[in-house]
C-alpha cells in the first residue's frame, strides 16, 4: 500500500469516529468526513485541490518525518508494522 | 505610550473564532502597556480601517480575518487593504491571521518598504478539535514579538512551536488537526528587510537571483495563467502582435534564403567573374516572382534588414504592452 493510501484510509477511519468536528479553510469549512471524501475524489475545483495538495503534502511529510504519526496511520489503516 | 491597530471583523463562523482568538491578541497587547485601536466584533469598512492608519502612521498593523492573495477583508464584499491602499502599510509591521495574503499583498507592502510583513501564503486551516492549539499558534508570532523577540526569532520559535503542537495532537489521537497545524506552519512567512520573500516562480527566482532581491521583484512576473487571462481580455491585441511577430520573421528566413541562392552560385560553382562583368540583369525566379538578380538582391537585401529591426520593435512592444497590462490587471484584482 503506497503512503498516501494509508495516509486516507488512515484519515477516513478517524473522520468517522469524529463526525461533529469541521474543519475551516478560508471562507469554506467540511466535516471531517466530507474533507476525507475530498481527498479520495479524483475530480475536484480548483480551490478544493489545491486545498487537498497542500493536506496530503504536509501529510507526508509527517508520515516520513514522525515515527509516532507514522506508526499510529498504520495502525489506523490496518497496515501491519 | 505604544499604538497597534487591531483589525477583527466578524461575519460568519469562521470569523467568529479569529474574533476570539484577536481577544487574545488584544490582551497581550495590553499587557505590554499597548493602547489598542480596536475595530471589529462586526463587518468593518475600509473607510474605518483606512483613516486608523493615515492617522497612525508607523504604529503597528494587525488583521484577523478573512485574506486572499491581494487583500485583507473587513467583510463578505469589501477588502480593508488590498493593493490600491498597500502602501498604508509602509513604515509598519504588520501581523496578519489570514490566509493567502503573504503571497501578494505580502510582497507588495515589504516592496512599499513595511517593516514587517507576518502572513501566511496558503489557505488558513483550523479545526474545532483543536481550537486551542490553532490559537496559541495564530498568536505565537505577536507574543514572542512582544517579548522582545526579533522577527527572525519570532518565526523559528512559531514554526518550532507548531512542531510541539502537532506532535502533542498527534499524541492525542487528533491526526487530520496535526496535519493541518503542520501545514500552516509550513506556509507561515515573514518579510522584512533581511528575510526577504522568496518566489515559486522560475523566472521570479532567476531574476531574483540575478538581480538581488529588490530590483529582482520589481520585474512583473509572466506567468502562464496571467498570459492566459491576458489573452482572454485581449485577444485581439495579443493575437496581432503575434502574427506581425510570425510574420516579420517569415519574411526574414525567406529573404535569407533568397539572398542565399543569389549568392550561392557566384560563390560555390562559377565564380565572381562574369561576361559583362555583373550579374545584375541575369534572370532570377524568386519563388513566385519573376525578376532579375539586381531587384530581387534589393529588394530582399531591403526585407531582411527590415524584417530584422521591425521583429526586434514589435517585440519590444509587445513586452511592453504586456507589462503594462498585468500592472493593470494587477490593480484591478484579476487574481
Amino acid at each position: 500500500m503506497k503512503e498516501v493510501e494509508i495516509i486516507v484510509k488512515a484519515l477516513k477511519a478517524e473522520a468517522t469516529q469524529k463526525p461533529n468536528e469541521i474543519i475551516y479553510a478560508g471562507r469554506e469549512s467540511f466535516t471531517y468526513k466530507e474533507f476525507v471524501a475530498l481527498l479520495n475524489s479524483k475530480k475536484l475545483q480548483k480551490n478544493h485541490k489545491k486545498l487537498v495538495e497542500s493536506f496530503l503534502q504536509s501529510a507526508r511529510k509527517m508520515f516520513n518525518e514522525n515515527a509516532t504519526y507514522r506508526l499510529k496511520m498504520m495502525q489506523l489503516a490496518g497496515v501491519e508494522t | 505610550m505604544s499604538l497597534a491597530v487591531l483589525v477583527a471583523p466578524k461575519f460568519d463562523s469562521a470569523t467568529e473564532y479569529s474574533y476570539d482568538w484577536s481577544r487574545e491578541a488584544k490582551a497581550l497587547l495590553e499587557e505590554k502597556g499597548y493602547k489598542v485601536i480596536d475595530i471589529g466584533g462586526q463587518r468593518v469598512s475600509r473607510r474605518e480601517v483606512e483613516e486608523a492608519l493615515k492617522r497612525n502612521s508607523n504604529v503597528l498593523y494587525i488583521h484577523m480575518n478573512h485574506g486572499s492573495e491581494d487583500a485583507h477583508w473587513g467583510s463578505e464584499e469589501e477588502a480593508v487593504i488590498n493593493l490600491e491602499n498597500v502602501a498604508l502599510l509602509s513604515g509598519r509591521e504588520t501581523y496578519c491571521m489570514n490566509c493567502l495574503s503573504a503571497k501578494k499583498l505580502g510582497v507588495e507592502a515589504w516592496k512599499n518598504k513595511a517593516v514587517a510583513y507576518w502572513g501566511y501564503v496558503e489557505v488558513f486551516t483550523f479545526t474545532t478539535e483543536a481550537l486551542e492549539e490553532f490559537q496559541e499558534f495564530a498568536n505565537s508570532g505577536l507574543k514572542f514579538r512582544l517579548e522582545g523577540k526579533s522577527w527572525e526569532e519570532c518565526l523559528q520559535l512559531a514554526k518550532d512551536l507548531a512542531k510541539e503542537l502537532a506532535q502533542k495532537l498527534v499524541a492525542a489521537g487528533k491526526y487530520i488537526a496535526s496535519v493541518i497545524l503542520q501545514g500552516d506552519a509550513d506556509a507561515l512567512r515573514c518579510y522584512t528587510e533581511d528575510m526577504t520573500p522568496t518566489s515559486d516562480c522560475a523566472f521570479r527566482r532567476l531574476a531574483i537571483s540575478v538581480f538581488g532581491p529588490k530590483l529582482g521583484w520589481k520585474f512583473p512576473s509572466p506567468r502562464l495563467e496571467t498570459l492566459k487571462l491576458l489573452y482572454k481580455a485581449k485577444p485581439k491585441t495579443l493575437a496581432f502582435l503575434v502574427f506581425l511577430i510570425i510574420s516579420l520573421t517569415v519574411v526574414h528566413f525567406f529573404s535569407q534564403w533568397q539572398l542565399d541562392i543569389i549568392v550561392c552560385p557566384p560563390v560555390w560553382s562559377s565564380g565572381w567573374s562574369h561576361p559583362i562583368g555583373r550579374y545584375a540583369d541575369d534572370y532570377f525566379q524568386c519563388w513566385i516572382w519573376k525578376t532579375t538578380v539586381g531587384e530581387a538582391y534589393d529588394v530582399l537585401f531591403f526585407l531582411n534588414f527590415a524584417s530584422f529591426y521591425g521583429t526586434i520593435i514589435i517585440f519590444a512592444i509587445m513586452l511592453g504592452w504586456i507589462i503594462s497590462q498585468i500592472r493593470k490587471m494587477g490593480k484591478i484584482n484579476v487574481n
